[in-house]
């Protein structure tokens, strides 16, 4: 029997008269990889926004481990496991690579701010093992040795990686990864496909995936949902996907 | 107490004040424009404890930190919650409110005439110690979870909290902080000059630590106080100058604006300077030797 992770049920987002995402319902299976496709403004990255409590749904609910996370704010449902990266990409550019992940970390570090003033010798020893967690981390994306850079200084690649990084950090039971294709070059695609499946087998992840590139959604996904002006087109297996007919004419467009 | 002393007091105390100023602008973005304010806070509480109670420095300082940090509490709660340019608005209204209430309850604070015969009880070795023991806190702060949190909000809000900083509680951490450090820059102000009065510290204040903050580079805080002392000795160094002082020291100003907006440091702190050049000075020392061998 699989286990389901995350159930979006008739979920719904108003901005004033547009119904951005439409009686939305998903369901992620523990340890798969699911997707979401769609053309652009079919509401994708809002669905995500509302999983990860950027938006607050007009209507329906989102029940993540068999809890309802419905509304919840950010950073409460980042603690509750699901960890995300960014369509335009959301680095930390004050900080060092390093940092980035670091500063993850932090947030579930527990000194308190007196012993922080005073500089014990317990914070920092708490500090310095996040430091060798972070850099662990990005010897898996591959960055380790550009750590001490600052983001904006890596190539789009790069900065993706660091973001699944940071992602990687709060230890997510759900990882929600924003088209992590786009403007990357095939080769850099074939790159990151091999990260996600290398990181979901490793943690005992799920995947989340929006992307654009039907060639990552099919290579990677074990179900897919097509979305299309709000609303949600088609559900299956990668294959029956393909072979929907309404699905290529959304698509494709005029083309067909 | 000597013209020199004084001068150098004084400027631990700004050095102070702009430590408060690099914890909001340069570490959280957070921009308050009427930060002088709770020096004002500082200073009466500090001033009206000494001469009410007749209590010693030592209890009233820590009584002074504790009410600015309090009233900083309070108005976190709507800087919290605002955009950088209302926090700017909240804040220069904060900055006002306070002075025309200290102007209003002559009863408590004597109103215009100000509060007078607070000992003098501040000296320079008192002063230097306080100044590094704040020093050495910020730069704890900088280095712990706290700084790379506040630094991580003041990237990107969104994606902070979407990795689980809880953005709010950072940014009123900070709020409260920076409060209990100007209480004591100011505190410490009542206890040098002895008189405290409603304009002392007003909007003027607030927006010449604002420029020294960005002129030394608000990402540096060796780079802000640097620019502090120099800031701070400049208009006596100018004295000869009368009364085309204060247009020279606007020039100066300006002409580094100009040419380094991102301020004297930029992101460095004056001990990556140190290591650059000693980079530098070691590395041609090594082409010399180079040289030399062939």
């Amino acid at each position: 029997m699989k286990e389901t992770i995350l159930q979006v049920n008739d979920l719904t987002i108003k901005f004033g008269g547009i119904t951005a995402v439409d009686n939305v319902h998903i369901k992620a299976v523990k340890g798969e990889i699911t997707s979401v496709i769609g053309p652009n403004g079919a509401g994708k990255t809002t669905l995500f926004n509302m999983i990860s409590g950027i938006y607050k749904p007009t209507s329906g609910t989102v029940q993540f481990g068999g809890r309802d996370i419905t509304g919840k704010s950010s950073h409460m449902i980042s603690r509750e496991g699901i960890a995300r990266t960014f369509q335009n990409i959301r680095l930390y550019q004050g900080l060092s690579v390093v940092e980035n992940v670091q500063a993850v970390l932090d947030a579930r570090t527990d000194y308190n701010i007196i012993q922080a003033l005073l500089g014990l010798p317990s914070v920092r020893q708490k500090d310095r093992e996040n430091v060798e967690k972070s850099k662990e981390l990005l010897k898996i994306v591959g960055l380790y040795d550009l750590r001490d850079e600052k983001p904006s200084n890596l190539p789009y690649g790069l900065q993706r990686k660091l973001e699944i990084a940071r992602a990687l950090a709060t230890a997510p039971k759900l990882l929600l990864l924003d088209e992590p294709g786009a403007g990357l070059n095939t080769k850099e695609v074939d790159e990151l496909i091999a990260l996600v499946r290398e990181v979901q087998e490793r943690f005992k992840m799920s995947v989340l995936l929006i992307e654009h590139r039907l060639q990552m959604v099919y290579s990677l996904s074990d179900k897919v949902y097509v979305l299309n002006f709000g609303k949600l087109l088609a559900e299956g297996t990668p294959k029956e996907v393909q072979n929907d007919e309404r699905v290529v004419a959304a698509y494709m467009g005029e083309d067909d | 107490m000597s013209f020199y002393s004084s001068l150098f007091i004084s400027i631990c105390i700004t050095s102070i004040g702009i430590m408060s100023m690099y914890l909001l602008l340069g570490l959280s973005g957070i921009f308050s424009m009427g930060q002088a304010a709770f020096m004002s806070i500082g200073a009466y509480a500090a001033g009206l404890m000494a001469i009410k109670t007749g209590l010693p420095m030592i209890i009233n300082i820590p009584i002074a930190i504790a009410v600015g940090m309090l009233v900083a509490g309070f108005i976190a709660i709507p800087v919290i919650k605002l955009r950088r340019d209302y926090v700017a608005l909240v804040t220069v209204s904060f900055g006002e409110a306070i002075v025309a209430l200290l102007n209003k309850l002559t009863n408590l604070t004597g109103g215009s005439l100000g509060l007078n015969g607070i000992p003098r009880s501040m000296n320079m070795p008192l002063a230097i110690v306080i100044v590094a023991v704040c020093l050495y806190m910020v730069l704890n702060f900088k280095k712990s979870k706290y700084g790379r949190q506040c630094l991580a909000v003041k990237s990107d809000e969104i994606s902070a909290a979407a990795m689980g900083i809880n953005v709010r509680n950072s940014k009123m951490l900070v709020f409260v902080l920076a409060g209990g450090f100007t209480a004591l820059a100011g505190a410490m102000w009542a206890y040098l000059t002895t008189y405290v009065e409603p304009n002392s510290f007003g909007q003027k204040l607030s927006v010449e630590w604002i420029i020294m903050t960005f002129i030394g580079g608000s990402n540096s805080l060796s780079g802000s106080i640097m620019s502090a002392v120099i800031l701070k000795i400049l208009p006596e160094i100018l004295r000869f100058a009368d009364s085309m002082r204060i247009i020279i020291y606007s020039v100066i100003v300006l002409i580094i604006i100009n040419f380094r907006p991102q301020g004297l440091l930029g992101e460095r702190e004056l001990s990556d300077l140190f290591r650059w050049l000693k980079k530098k000075v070691m590395g041609s020392h090594q082409k010399e030797q180079k040289g030399g061998n062939s």
